[in-house]
Parts: C-alpha cells; structure tokens; sequence
C-alpha cells in the first residue's frame, strides 16, 4: 500500500531528525566532560533488501555518536562504532519504519 | 513579525557557532593514547555536520543543506572503514 508507505517513510524522517537532536547535545556534552570511550560491536538487522541496508547505515553515521563502518549485505551484518558501550536495539531505532517503508 | 525572525535565526546562528566551538575544543582535548582515538574523533566531528546543517537551513539554502544530509555521512564511513581495515588490522 503506497499511503502506509508515505506513512512509514514520514515517520521514519521524524524519528531520524529526533534522534539527531538527542544524540547531538548527548555528545556535546560528553566533549564537555571528556567521557569518550569508543566500542566496535556487530549489529544484526532483519532488513533484507540492499537500499534499505544503506539508509539504515546511513542513518546510523548521521546520528552524532554512532558510525556504521562495514556492512554485509548477505549476512545483514553491521560493523557499528559507538562513543560509549550501548544497547543494541537503542543505535537502531528507525528500523522498524525502514522496515515498513522499503519492505 | 520581522523582527522576530531575525531574531530566531540569529539564535540558531550562535547555537551552531557554539556547537563548532565546542567540537573544536573536544578534539583538541582527546589525548592520542586514548583507545580508537580516530572513531572517537569522527564521532565528534558529527556535531559539526550538524551544526553545519542548521546554519546553511537558516541562511536560505534549502537544497545545500539537503545535499550535506545526504552526502555527509558517506565521508565519515570512508575514513572509519579505511582506517578499520587498514591500521587496526595491522
């Protein structure tokens, strides 16, 4: 249905600007305090399709504080480095409109 | 009416100037013995595209500031996928 489409995908653009914001004075606080301490973890998305993959680690590098640095297609791994250790489902809260947009 | 958004985008303005100030001096706060110091670096840096964002949004160019959304990210992941598989592997 194209109109759930242009529901999800509205969301999603609200959602993805929210998260900008909180994760945006999150780290600016933390250059303030100095409480730096990268982590590398693996992230598994249950996205299939190859563009919906991309936004979603693209998303993830937009958001200050989380970065994507590998991404396999076949495998829905993702290579996420975080400024401090976090859970896994908190670095990807836009999958699920993704999910309804793309899928 | 006017005046207030003169105001509003003034108040943006220094809100993305002070949020560069700050990116500024956290990089140059974070020592080199730090563990990752590079993923560290580039995290803070994003505070800057955003930053950078708001200020081209107040300053009337739309399509600018959609392309910087868009194609920001893309240098970020090169330098931390560069520097994963080539330096840390090392």
């Amino acid at each position: 249905m194209l109109i759930t489409r242009i529901y999800y995908a509205i969301a999603y653009f609200v959602v993805l600007i929210f998260e900008i914001i909180k994760a945006e004075i999150d780290v600016a606080f933390r250059t303030i305090n100095g409480d730096v301490k990268p982590v590398i973890m693996e992230i598994e998305t249950v996205l299939a399709r190859p563009i919906s993959q991309t936004i979603l680690a693209n998303s993830i590098t937009l958001t200050p504080g989380t970065l994507s640095i590998d991404l396999d297609s076949e495998k829905r791994i993702l290579k996420v480095a975080t400024i401090v250790k976090r859970d896994k489902k908190a670095v990807i809260p836009f999958e699920h409109y993704i999910k309804g947009m793309l899928e | 009416m006017l005046e207030t958004i003169i105001i509003l985008k003034s108040i943006l303005l220094i809100i993305s100037s002070i949020l560069v100030l700050l990116t500024a001096i956290g990089i140059l706060r974070l020592s080199d013995d730090l563990d990752r110091v590079l993923y560290a670096r580039i995290h803070i840096l994003g505070v800057v595209d955003v930053a950078c964002i708001i200020a081209l949004l107040v300053l009337y160019e739309p399509l600018l500031a959609v392309t910087y959304f868009i194609l920001a990210p893309f240098a970020s992941h090169a330098i931390a996928n560069a520097h994963y598989y080539g330096e840390e592997k090392r």
